[in-house]
């Protein structure tokens, strides 16, 4: 698989201690774009990247002497996201919220990623976009995730051909184009 | 990533990144998050040393009481001690991070009603004065509330909405509201019958300057939830705080009526409703029903 230009982490490379800041501001975007792929709505993936970075800077001096922060930052990311997920699950069941924000719609009416994403559980999903968008491991998912790598490899295998069903053979659209 | 991959699988992967790339790419830049984030981050340092604190304290408590309880002699005798916290955390240097500009992304709310119009739709020069004056109210009142009404935000539906959102994902709608007066003569007292405010509370007190300040604490949005606000007439302006509960958690506003009228007291808080008076970014009382 080509490289994705999405910058790259070097495993396995010792790293000098970075000041929080200096960290946060490099890769907020990054974690953005992947709290966007997990959640699918601009405002809530800003908010996950916020509580992110936010734990990150309570724990800091542990998460900045890990050797791969980056893996830190992004297991912080998926916890956060699947954490929020089973209290919104949680909140569903236990009241009936017809003000609560609805589901994202996308402006295109048409097949998006997103809403394909969109019909995966929350941790089906997190495994597709920690495995082919941070192109991480299966073992790596699997010890994100604390699950089997053989859970992981079905369950990414399923998804994917979820994610082809939805968004069709010949065109896989994204947002809006 | 496609090590050992069916091919079927491997083709799919390559488009669903394909479709990834481009989604993401289409997202709009996102404002500096690590101000906020420095503030969340602090808090929550803040919560989980208290949280550590009071654990401590409750063990040595229980231990105090057990060997109190316990009969002398014997295995009675021995000290129960509290266990050591192997929480790896709290003894950070509270200071390491310079304190950098805060932004607080707006709560986007959409208008509900042919009367609601929301800020979005200002001409620029007035709009962005209101985002400005919300972020500006934004990280005052965070600094001036307590913890527990989490983080304060502004409402891009309205200049005088804002919302506290706490970790555990409690949401208080907060209100600061300055508007033109319309010739009224501020706020009524406390009412005399003890039965008026129908188990909340009022008080009064006189603010830096001399301005009288009532508080109330009452039943809001149900039986069991209050809300907490303060009014007062400042220059032309009839002026009002309000925290209300989250209706949801059926939790009430966690702010007393001490601690309100302290927040506007503060001589930060009357500058802003100084220049809020000066600048009116709201309609007068007349015009607008509900407050």
């Amino acid at each position: 698989m080509p490289e994705n230009g999405r910058g790259s982490e070097a495993p396995g490379r010792s790293r000098a201690p970075e000041s929080f800041e200096t960290f946060a501001r490099a890769r907020q975007r990054r974690l953005y774009r992947t709290a966007y792929l997990l959640c699918g709505d601009p405002e809530t993936a800003r908010d996950l990247t916020q509580t992110t970075l936010a734990k990150l800077f309570q724990h800091w001096r542990r998460a900045s002497a890990a050797d791969h922060i980056e893996a830190y930052a992004r297991t912080v990311l998926t916890r956060t996201y699947l954490a929020e997920r089973r209290r919104r699950l949680r909140d569903l069941l236990a009241h009936s919220r017809p003000g609560s924000r609805p589901a994202p719609e996308h402006a295109d009416r048409r097949v998006t990623l997103l809403s394909a994403l969109a019909v995966l559980p929350p941790r089906a999903r997190a495994m597709v976009v920690l495995r082919y968008w941070e192109d991480q491991s299966v073992e790596s998912v699997a010890e994100l995730l604390n699950c089997s790598e053989s859970t992981v490899k079905s369950q990414c295998s399923r998804s994917l051909a979820k994610l082809r069903a939805q968004l069709g053979e010949a065109h896989i659209y994204t947002t809006e184009s | 990533m496609g090590d050992n991959m069916p091919e079927d699988d491997q083709r799919n992967a390559l488009l669903v990144r394909d479709a990834m790339e481009r989604t993401v790419a289409e997202l709009p830049p996102v404002h500096d998050l690590v101000p906020t984030a420095v503030t969340q981050g602090r808090r929550r340092r803040a919560r989980a040393r208290l949280a550590i604190a009071a654990g401590i304290v409750c063990v040595a408590g229980a231990a105090v009481v057990g060997a109190v309880g316990l009969p002398a002699g014997g295995d009675g005798g021995t000290t129960v001690r509290p266990a050591a916290s192997g929480t790896p955390e709290p003894s950070e240097s509270p200071t390491p991070v310079q304190e950098p500009e805060a932004y607080r992304t707006p709560v986007h709310i959409e208008p509900t009603s042919d009367e609601e119009t929301a800020m979005a739709d200002l001409p620029p020069a007035e709009r962005k004065q209101r985002e400005d004056f919300q972020q500006r109210v934004a990280v005052l009142l965070d600094e001036l509330l307590p913890d527990a009404v989490g983080l304060i935000r502004p409402v891009d539906l309205e200049v005088r909405r804002y919302q506290g959102e706490t970790d555990d994902g409690k949401v208080f709608p907060v209100i600061f509201s300055v508007r033109p007066s319309g010739g009224g003569s501020g706020p009524k007292p406390c009412p005399d019958e003890p039965g008026a405010l129908k188990g909340g509370s009022c008080e009064r007190t006189t603010l830096p300057g001399g301005i009288e300040a009532i508080s109330y604490r009452m039943l809001s949005d149900s039986p069991e939830t209050t809300a907490t606000m303060v009014y007062f007439s400042y220059g032309n302006s009839d002026v009002a705080l309000t925290v209300t509960p989250d209706t949801n958690a059926t939790t009430s506003a966690p702010v007393t009526s001490e601690e309100l009228l302290a927040v506007v007291g503060d001589s930060r808080f009357l500058d802003l409703v100084r220049y809020a008076d000066k600048n009116p970014m709201q309609e007068s009382q007349i015009s607008i029903a509900g407050d």
